[in-house]
């Protein structure tokens, strides 16, 4: 054991007394050659050049270049222009500076503070290549380059590009943290065939091995430049620079070690996670062969993986699982490996620390979109998910297939962005996107390009991604992505792609054509260029009535352009399945803006979701119109479902316009003081809140925001162009997502939606031949139309064409058909039938002149005056109203036309939501009297159609004395606070006791299950689903399954999983019926 | 199945009780129906979805409705059941609706009716002399939007359809000015166009047509200011430089501060657009897209055709071409 060598340790003592000090007193080489030193500290000193071709004092520009001390300083504030000039220390070409075999660079540096201010990104530590891209020019492909990229406040990436001759090579290190104003050291090494590492204060941060065929580095006569590019375009660095050296051979410090370490992936799991593995991983990176190599866990030799030699260059894994059946906590393994190398024995060790998480109880998604690197704010706020980028684009692309997980620092940095927020108890989202990477990258060549009917590109569209390359492409990422993060159970869902089809158009490639030829039978249509529409004024004979045939071209060219046609649709499919190909077909897959679209099926493709955003300005509960469009597109996909997204941003063009903003600058409001360029401000938080309500009105599988830096003062400065304006609109969600959202979400989950009486038709034909449509923007008159009857009480379903098709008109006793000029003569006959059974027609002016209409609502256009606009709408509501009422009895009503209502409905229990849209101008933007954006409180009176029930509050958790029971129905008098929303529960069975079924005893190990019922005090249950608060308490305080549940039909079912290392005792169940209050408990002994 | 049952047993509740408007109207709904009947319920109802129903119901009678479709046309003084009659008139008798009782919609104060009547008259193609130039004429104090789009694409055959980057459904990110290109005020060729009809018979938008005899004007002032006493149309040409391609360029607009008091535009002889929303139209900025139109980096050539029904007119305020991003 003495004679042993302690390697390992050796070297991280070494590396670890080398870094403590970053700024150098001499160079080390050990065990390489310095070909070049280059020390700042003191200019005149010649001695210190190594090389004798360094030029000291060098003018730049016509000025004195300035020293800091100790250090050679460059320009820091420059940020771009004419201003930006070379900077960097510039040394005369050399052929030892590409050395034949192995070498390394390494350079001490410190951030300027004024980096962060910079508008460029770029900062150059040293540059013997000059091309950043893979070049034809002579000598462009050989020598090396460093640079960092900023991608944050003091965070960069670290990229290194390498010429081998006739290619050039990009690698670089994940995001980097880099506080301004402290010394660092950068290293990059090379071993001269194939084996590269990049290194931050002697980390590796990236480690590459490339294919055979990388030999050594080419040389070219481009001059070494320390702290910038070597010719035009030049990107400084900023800050200063101490130091750098040169080595010939890599010194030891920088690898002459063997890695023996966890391989990157997963650290934190869920109880009985169903992917418990973990990896181990020797790598031999040594120049020496290793043999006689024994592994240990926990001092216990794992004989099954002796090893009798490990070649250089090789490596050996060491999977096993982690006990997942253990509680909740924090847990760790040590590892060992012993081995020989040159007759001496060593040994390296190493940990593996892991967390393993009390399984998640029932929740409803609550996701932050792209809300950037804040996870524990996120959570704070009380969302459930936010999410990670992935994709491994780049190497997909290279390679032309799926590619695993690579060991190396940037996996390991996405990896160990998934364990971090699993650790806060915060799920992920895969944000992904693949078709719009590789679109990027191909839409200006013409072979991938979209062409117009003269076969020239169309500018400013994406590439044709209906090409198999595209197909292949996202298929292939998919894989990789189920391969490198499949095992990561938090991760629950993946957005496939975003606003791809706002730069889609019609193509004209002959395989666009000859594919549009055999899905329609026809060619296209020669008036279809423009995708959105086409002008029926322009087209002879156009019918007078405006009727078209049911199977008419233009629709069905439009029709299979928008579903399969521009090849986005089947590319989301195709990502979808191919993400799920490593079984976890538990990943919900989602498309955004699901209904930015003509009203036809399709959009989205077969991805399990769809959502849409909402800007919520000027009149909150129009999202509900979005909300309900996306439902009327998933009906053409079964097994497809709805999450819908408020904006927390808000456009300031749309809401407090900046050329409208007092000069005087005493007049304007406190956030156009201090950030009076803003071009996206903070939604208010009463439009925030009723949105809220209005989004949870319907049978949504879960909620999004978008908008991070607008919701939080980051201080980003020009990171962003989101900007925080609104300090009570944060804690305003908070509030909501803890009082509402999760208490009431599993509840939500499982209640259904009511049968609606009023259909509103937003019809293909009229969209496609009279460029109308809302487009899931709910700024149109379609979406006023709704706004109409969703004051006047209504509780509109919107249908499409292919829906009356699918389901006919039969369930609805009013069909609204705004903006519907157009028709199919299918659609025609339908409403005729309708019409002919009692059905009531409700349109405009502009109604198809087929359709005789029983009332029109006459046309608004709004004038961008909040009050005014709510105001001549609400007139409609009231028109509306009185004309139908006696032919429509609603199964609600409100006493006035600000408490919005709607319900859904599971069994014979209603869920009454009840919105209070009262709002006025406030301080905020109200001045520009384009958003009433203030709440204001409201009272009134409620009522239902039922005739009798029990009222609960389920925000309130209390029962509601109702003050009128009569024969017309039930009603209650409500108060709201601004922006208020409330929840009605109205169930059959009065809630009068919560009953709990457990066994009085349980074994430490062995699961047991406890029953939950609610109903009366005789025991009938409720066939309500009731929202409950679970809370279980082991003699170490709260434990897995604490949480929200829903009874389904009164009943629920939690199963228990004691850990054998929990502790034994009195366990007590607790459960509280969130409608009533009525609560229970029981005590379990756990052997 | 559900429905059908529902509606019948309200059939016979209506009959047998003093039944609600629902059931009175379900029960109209069923059966055969005959002009006397209908005539009654729209002589003895004031609910005005019962009176609907019945004129919708009058359909089902065929040439037998037309005389009493013709006089709820004229004097029932609900305005959607004169709507709607003639809408059934129109669905009866195609276009051989009763000539005069269509000129008097047309001439009538009921916009909604004059609409109906416009789409009947004017629907028919070819298009007689007689009633082009009723449109044409129409076109010139109609202030109804739908009335006017009817009209001008009646008369009018040229259409483009491309709405600005701003109203875009598939854009959602701010739209600004990037830079931007006052064409020349001075220099443009002018020419009067009293007979309407230069575009027909001399195809004056065309690219490489000829207007070096045209009279010189400038824009920025009324061609009164000019010397033009005159209302009616013009036509403004002139060919200009554009400068190559900006590196940023979402979009190619020609805004122009104002014409009085309608425009229609052409680039490269490409119909562009029009500016037309009547005589309210004449200082009122508009733009239009020419993204796709507009050469870079060589001469492009633009026709204005104006007309000025009132007052002053002219392009009377500067055009630009704008870059947005």
């Amino acid at each position: 054991m003495k004679t042993r060598i302690l390697f390992a340790f050796f070297f991280l003592v070494a590396s670890l007394a080398f870094f403590a000090e970053v700024l150098p007193c001499a160079p080390e080489a050990d065990g390489a050659e310095i070909v070049g030193l280059w020390n700042f500290s003191d200019p005149s000193d010649p001695a210190q050049d190594f090389t004798m071709n360094f030029w000291p004092g060098r003018k730049l520009n016509g000025k004195t270049v300035e020293y800091a001390p100790g250090a050679f300083a460059f320009q820091p504030c420059i940020d771009e222009g004419a201003a930006l000039k070379a900077s960097g220390i510039a040394v005369k070409s050399q052929p030892q500076f590409i050395p034949d075999g192995a070498m390394a660079f390494e350079i001490w540096f410190n951030f300027d503070k004024g980096v962060n201010d910079l508008k460029r990104n770029r900062f150059m530590l040293f540059d013997k290549k000059i091309y950043f891209y893979q070049s034809d020019k002579e000598g462009a492909n050989g020598g090396y380059m460093v640079y960092f990229d900023r991608t944050g406040v003091d965070k960069y990436k670290m990229t290194c590009w390498l010429g081998f001759g006739d290619k050039s090579v990009e690698t670089g290190s994940e995001g980097l943290s880099i506080p301004a104003g402290s010394w660092h050291c950068a290293a990059m090494t090379y071993n001269g065939h194939g084996g590269f590492s990049l290194f931050l204060d002697g980390k590796c941060v990236r480690h590459v091995e490339f294919p055979e065929g990388h030999g050594k580095l080419a040389q070219n006569n481009t001059q070494l430049t320390i702290g910038d590019r070597s010719t035009s375009n030049y990107t400084p660095f900023a800050g200063l620079v101490t130091q750098a050296v040169l080595y010939k051979g890599i010194p030891n410090r920088y690898g002459m070690r063997p890695i023996f370490e966890p391989f990157p992936g997963k650290n934190v799991f869920y109880r009985f996670d169903e992917y418990p593995g973990i990896r181990i991983r020797f790598t031999n990176t040594t120049e020496k062969e290793f043999t006689d190599i024994r592994f240990y866990q926990d001092g216990k030799e794992l004989t099954a993986m002796h090893r009798s030699e490990l070649k250089s260059g090789k490596f050996v894994d060491y999977d096993l699982a982690v006990d997942v059946s253990l509680k909740a906590g924090k847990y760790s393994h040590a590892f060992r490996v012993e081995y020989q190398a040159d007759g001496a024995e060593y040994s390296s060790e190493c940990t593996f620390n892991y967390d393993l998480m009390a399984r998640p109880t029932p929740y409803m998604p609550m996701v932050m979109w792209n809300q950037g690197d804040d996870p524990a704010d996120a959570k704070e706020v009380g969302f459930t998910s936010d999410m990670v980028v992935v994709g491994s684009m780049g190497r997909v692309r290279d390679t032309g297939a799926p590619v695993p997980a690579e060991e190396n620092a940037s996996y390991a940095v996405e990896c160990e962005r998934f364990n971090r927020r699993a650790r806060l108890g915060l799920r992920n989202i895969f944000w992904m996107i693949p078709g719009s990477w590789l679109s990027d990258k191909l839409k200006e060549d013409p072979a991938y390009a979209r062409l117009n009917r003269a076969g020239k590109p169309i500018p400013n569209t994406n590439a044709d991604v209906s090409l198999p390359i595209f197909k292949k492409f996202v298929e292939d990422v998919g894989r990789s992505v189920a391969m490198q993060f499949g095992t990561f159970t938090s991760v629950e869902g993946a957005l496939i792609h975003s606003e791809v089809r706002d730069h889609s158009a019609i193509s004209f490639r002959p395989e666009d054509v000859a594919a549009a030829e055999a899905a329609t039978g026809a060619p296209i249509p020669e008036i279809a260029t423009n995708k959105n529409s086409v002008d029926y004024r322009s087209i002879p004979n156009f019918p007078l009535n405006r009727v078209v045939p049911t199977d008419d071209p233009i629709l069905k060219f439009y029709s299979w352009w928008w579903k399969h046609g521009d090849g986005w649709n089947d590319l989301h499919s195709i990502l979808s399945k191919s993400l799920k190909s490593t079984g976890r077909n538990d990943l919900w897959t989602f498309f955004d803006p699901g209904v930015r679209s003509p009203a036809v099926w399709g959009n989205g493709g077969d991805v399990d979701i769809i959502s849409q955003w909402t800007y919520s300005y000027p009149d909150p509960i129009k999202i509900g119109e979005s909300t309900d469009e996306l439902f009327a597109m998933v009906e053409g996909n079964p097994n497809q479902k709805v999450m819908k997204m408020t904006q927390v941003i808000w456009y300031r063009n749309k809401t407090a316009p900046v050329e409208r903003m007092p000069a005087d600058e005493s007049e304007r409001a406190d956030w156009e003081k201090v950030v009076p360029e803003a071009k996206f401000i903070t939604i208010a938080p009463d439009h925030l809140s009723i949105a809220l309500w209005s989004m949870l009105a319907r049978p949504v599988r879960g909620i999004m925001y978008h908008g991070w830096a607008s919701l939080f003062d980051r201080n980003t400065k020009n990171q962003s162009a989101y900007k925080f304006t609104n300090s009570e609109t944060a804690p305003r969600l908070k509030e909501l997502a803890f009082s509402v959202v999760k208490p009431l979400g599993p509840m939500l989950l499982e209640v259904g939606d009511r049968q609606a009486d009023v259909a509103m038709l937003e019809s293909f034909a009229s969209q496609i031949y009279t460029d109308c449509g809302s487009w899931g923007w709910s700024d149109s008159w379609e979406a006023d139309m709704h706004l109409i009857l969703q004051w006047a009480g209504y509780q509109p379903q919107i249908v499409y064409e292919e829906t009356i098709r699918k389901n006919s008109l039969d369930k609805f006793r009013v069909l609204v058909m705004p903006n519907c000029a157009v028709l199919p003569q299918d659609i025609v006959d339908a409403i005729h039938d309708f019409q002919k059974k009692g059905g009531i027609v409700v349109a405009d002016r502009k109604l198809c002149p087929a359709v005789i209409p029983d009332y029109v609502v006459p046309t608004y256009t709004r004038r961008r005056q909040a009050k005014e606009d709510k105001e001549a709408l609400q007139e409609r509501s009231v028109e509306l109203r009185k004309v139908l009422d006696p032919y429509l009895s609603t199964p609600f009503r409100t006493s006035n036309l600000d408490l919005v209502g709607r319900m859904r409905q599971h069994g014979t229990t209603d869920y009454f939501f009840v919105m209070n849209d009262k709002r006025t101008y406030g301080d905020y933007l109200g001045q520009y009297h384009l958003v009433m954006e203030k709440g204001l409180p409201n009272s009134g009176r409620v009522s239902l159609e039922r005739k009798e029930g029990f009222v609960y509050d389920l925000v309130e958790h209390t029962q509601v004395k109702v003050s009128d029971a009569t024969a017309k129905g039930l009603s209650w008098n409500v108060e709201f606070g601004p922006g208020e929303g409330k929840l009605f529960m109205v169930t059959a069975v009065p809630l009068e006791a919560v009953r709990i079924t457990a066994p009085k005893t349980a074994t430490l190990g062995e699961e047991f299950k406890f029953q939950v019922s609610v109903g009366d005090k005789a025991g009938t249950l409720s066939d309500a689903v009731v929202p409950l608060q679970v809370t279980i308490t082991t003699p170490e305080g709260e434990t897995e399954g604490t949480g929200y549940y829903a009874a389904v039909d009164g009943k629920l079912t939690v199963a228990v999983a004691p850990a054998k290392n929990d502790l034994p005792g009195t366990w007590t169940i607790q459960v509280k019926d969130l409608a009533g209050g009525n609560a229970a408990s029981v005590e379990v002994q756990v052997k | 199945m559900k429905f059908t049952c529902f509606i019948i047993a309200l059939s016979a509740a209506a009959v047998v009780f003093g039944a609600s408007l629902s059931e009175k109207r379900e029960a109209l709904l069923q059966g055969e129906h005959s002009v006397s009947q209908l005539q009654k319920v729209l002589a003895s109802e004031k609910d005005p979805i019962m009176r609907r129903t019945a004129v919708r119901l009058l359909g089902e009678c065929g040439q037998d409705a037309v005389s009493l479709l013709s006089d709820l046309v004229r004097d029932d003084k609900d305005p959607l059941v004169r709507n709607n009659a003639l809408l059934v008139l129109w669905q009866i008798c195609g276009t051989d609706v009763d000539a005069a009782l269509v000129m008097d919609c047309l001439h009538g104060e009921d916009s909604n009716l004059c609409m109906v009547a416009a789409s009947i008259y004017f629907g028919e193609k070819p298009l007689s002399q007689e009633r082009m130039y009723l449109a044409q004429d129409m076109l010139k104090t109609a202030k109804d939007p739908q009335l006017r789009t009817l009209l001008s694409q009646v008369t009018w055959d040229f259409h483009r359809n491309v709405p600005l980057l701003k109203d875009r459904p598939d854009w959602d990110h701010d739209v600004v000015v990037y830079k931007e290109y006052p064409l020349p005020l001075e220099g443009w060729a002018f020419r009067l166009d009293p007979n309407t009809n230069l575009h027909l018979v001399e195809r004056c938008y065309e690219a490489d047509y000829d207007d070096s005899t045209w009279k010189k004007i400038s824009i920025g002032k009324t061609w009164e200011e000019q010397g033009y006493k005159y209302d009616g149309i013009a036509w403004y040409r002139i060919t200009f430089d554009v400068p190559e391609k900006p590196d940023v360029c979402n979009a190619v607009e020609l805004h122009f501060d104002s014409v009085d008091e309608s425009a229609c535009v052409w680039l490269n002889g490409k119909y562009v657009g029009e500016h037309n929303i009547g005589t309210v139209g004449w200082d009122v900025p508009f733009s239009l897209d020419v993204t796709d139109l507009v050469r870079w980096g060589e001469p492009n050539q633009i026709t204005v055709r104006v007309q000025d029904l009132a007052y002053a007119g002219g392009i009377y305020r500067p055009i630009q071409l704008q870059i947005m991003k």
